[in-house]
Parts: structure tokens; C-alpha cells; sequence
């Protein structure tokens, strides 16, 4: 019997059991790629809120230099993490009907390694986002 | 102006715990409610305009007078989107040629879901899109819609909102006003549902 329990660390990812099958690697994908979509809506509610602190800096006399620092790289970070997700999920979802079964294997064990990353990512740009935010209140 | 609000979330929840769950009672309107002046204000789905499949531009107060049922997916959902729309499939067998309902499924992928994205996974639906509209709009408009169906329906009411990938269905009555849900990944619940439309459909049409 297969153990499903994933091993990871945040040098090398999520690891399953050498005998882990193509099933238990999707199964695996997919409680990562479940964990990580609750996260969209607050991606998206903390860009809007970082994009209306820029609005609101751009309507100062002092011109662009009340632009408060990071907010492009802080919007940036917000939109790139949903928008990986959303390129992970239109790749997996047509390459994992269009793969045959002898390349399934190698598809899934870099799938798993994939979303890993961009559920990282998204993590980290709503912390990132939420710390620039509370040091520059709207 | 005396103005209060009553957030009535929790208790509305709590009062429908299995969230679909047919009542001899008439349904409740769920979702925030205001006191303006003495009147009660309910919480409304907004007029916000959409696109659908075939790139007709359409606002939801079009629907007036109809009730809807609507979930929030995207084409490539590995996971709980397939399994969330066999059961809207299940939903709209039952109610395909009841002209007083209609299906809505929302796009919260803008940036692979095209208008002919939709109408391909429509088409291959097999379904009628008079009945059952595939729609899109703006991110930012689409994610403050899914903010205004979920509000009504989490059950956590410090949970973040919008869309939360927990696949519910959302029953609409025809003034735009939440009704009911159930879970769209457990059909049980959907069945359940059924008695939910139904009763909501007897309340609508006396």
C-alpha cells in the first residue's frame, strides 16, 4: 500500500514515496492546487487595495515622488502570483489529457514540484503585500 | 437618518445549517440588511453588466423576474469545477424547460476564458445558452460579484470573501435576492437543493 504522506521542505518541495503511483501524485496536485485557491480572492481584494493607495498618491500635488516606495513591485508581486496560478491550471489541465501514459509518470512528478512553487508564491506576495500595506496606510 | 446594520450571517447560517435543506417555512432572504429610515433594505445581487458566450453584453437586472441558480468556475479547473458542474448539469435536466428559471455560471478566469473559450465549453456542454449562460466580465467586477453572492453564504463571517473555491451553488429569486445554496461537490446536498428551488418556486408563483 501506498503512503500518501508528502514530505517536503522548502529547499526541495514536495517529495512522495518511490512507489507512489500516478494517482496518488494527482491526488497530491490537487489538495495543493484546493489549499491554494481560497487565496485568489485575497490576492485580489489586497491588489485592489494597494491599486487605490496609488490612485490616491497620484491625486498629490507633489507629483510622482508621492509615489510611496515598493507599491510597483508590491502590485507586481500580487498580480504575478494570480496569474501563475492560472497559467499552472490551463497547462496541467490540457497537457494532462493530451499526455500518453508512459510520459504520465514524469508529467505529474513535475506538476506536483510546479504548483508547490506557485502556491509558495502566492503565500509569500500576500505577506509581502499585507506588511508594505500596514506601513502604508491608506 | 437612523441607519443600522444588522449582520445576519451567522445566525442565518446556523438557522440553515445543512444549507440546503427543503422547509415547510417560507425561505429567508440571506445575506446583510440595513434600516434606513425605518425601512428595511435587503442585501441585492447589483446590476453589474456581463458578457456572455456568444458576446451579448447583458445586465443581471435582465433576469428580473426569473429565479437563478449560479456557481463561479473557470474552464481549467483540475478539480472542484468539473465535479461542481456535473451537478449544474443535474440542475439544469430538471429545470430546462421551466421557463421561470436559469442557470448562471461566472468566469473568474479572465485571462484564459475568453468569449470563445466559453462558447466552446458551452457547445461541448451540450447545452441551451438561453437557459444556461456562461458569463464574464471584468476581474475586479467579477470578484466583487462573487464577494456579493458569498458574503451571503459563508460561514465564517470573519472568512475572507468572494470566490472560495468550495464550489456552492446559489439560488437567486427574481428579485435578486440569495435564497438559498447548497454545496456543488456534494451531490446529496444538491438533491436536497432541488427541494429548495422547488419551494422557492411555489413562494415566487402562487
Amino acid at each position: 500500500m501506498v503512503s500518501c504522506k508528502q514530505k517536503s521542505n522548502a529547499d526541495q518541495g514536495p517529495t512522495l514515496p518511490k512507489d507512489a503511483t500516478v494517482e496518488t501524485y494527482e491526488a497530491e496536485i490537487l489538495k495543493i492546487h484546493d489549499e491554494a485557491m481560497p487565496m485568489m480572492s485575497e490576492l485580489n481584494q489586497l491588489e485592489t487595495q494597494v491599486r487605490n493607495i496609488r490612485i490616491e498618491a497620484s491625486k498629490s500635488d507633489e507629483g510622482s515622488s508621492a509615489m510611496p516606495d515598493g507599491i510597483d513591485d508590491v502590485l507586481q508581486s500580487l498580480k504575478t502570483s494570480q496569474n501563475a496560478m492560472l497559467d499552472w491550471m490551463e497547462y496541467y489541465s490540457a497537457m494532462r489529457t493530451k499526455l500518453e501514459q508512459d510520459v504520465m509518470m514524469s508529467f505529474m512528478q513535475a506538476e506536483l514540484q510546479k504548483v508547490a512553487v506557485v502556491k509558495k508564491k502566492m503565500e509569500e506576495s500576500i505577506s509581502k503585500a499585507k506588511v508594505w500595506i500596514a506601513a502604508h496606510p491608506s | 437618518m437612523v441607519r443600522t446594520l444588522f449582520l445576519l450571517i451567522l445566525a442565518v447560517v446556523i438557522a440553515y445549517g445543512t444549507g440546503c435543506k427543503s422547509e415547510n417555512k417560507s425561505l429567508p432572504i440571506l445575506g446583510n440588511q440595513e434600516i434606513i429610515n425605518g425601512d428595511t433594505i435587503r442585501h441585492i445581487i447589483p446590476d453589474y453588466l456581463l458578457t456572455d458566450q456568444d458576446s451579448h453584453q447583458l445586465r443581471i437586472s435582465e433576469f428580473d423576474g426569473k429565479l437563478y441558480i449560479a456557481d463561479f468556475f473557470f474552464t481549467s479547473c483540475p478539480s472542484i469545477c468539473p465535479r461542481v458542474q456535473k451537478q449544474m448539469l443535474r440542475l439544469y435536466d430538471k429545470y430546462k424547460d421551466d421557463q421561470r428559471v436559469l442557470l448562471l455560471s461566472h468566469t473568474i478566469d479572465q485571462r484564459h476564458d475568453s468569449v470563445t473559450v466559453l462558447n466552446r465549453y458551452a457547445k461541448n456542454m451540450g447545452v441551451n445558452t438561453e437557459k444556461w449562460k456562461f458569463l464574464t466580465a471584468e476581474k475586479d467586477t467579477i470578484f466583487h460579484l462573487a464577494d456579493q453572492y458569498f458574503v451571503s453564504v459563508v460561514d465564517d463571517p470573519d472568512a475572507p470573501k468572494g470566490f472560495d473555491h468550495s464550489g456552492r451553488i446559489i439560488l437567486v429569486d427574481k428579485n435578486r435576492h440569495i435564497r438559498g445554496f447548497c454545496e456543488g461537490t456534494d451531490p446529496e446536498s444538491v438533491t436536497a437543493f432541488f427541494g429548495t428551488v422547488d419551494q422557492l418556486l411555489a413562494e415566487e408563483y402562487k
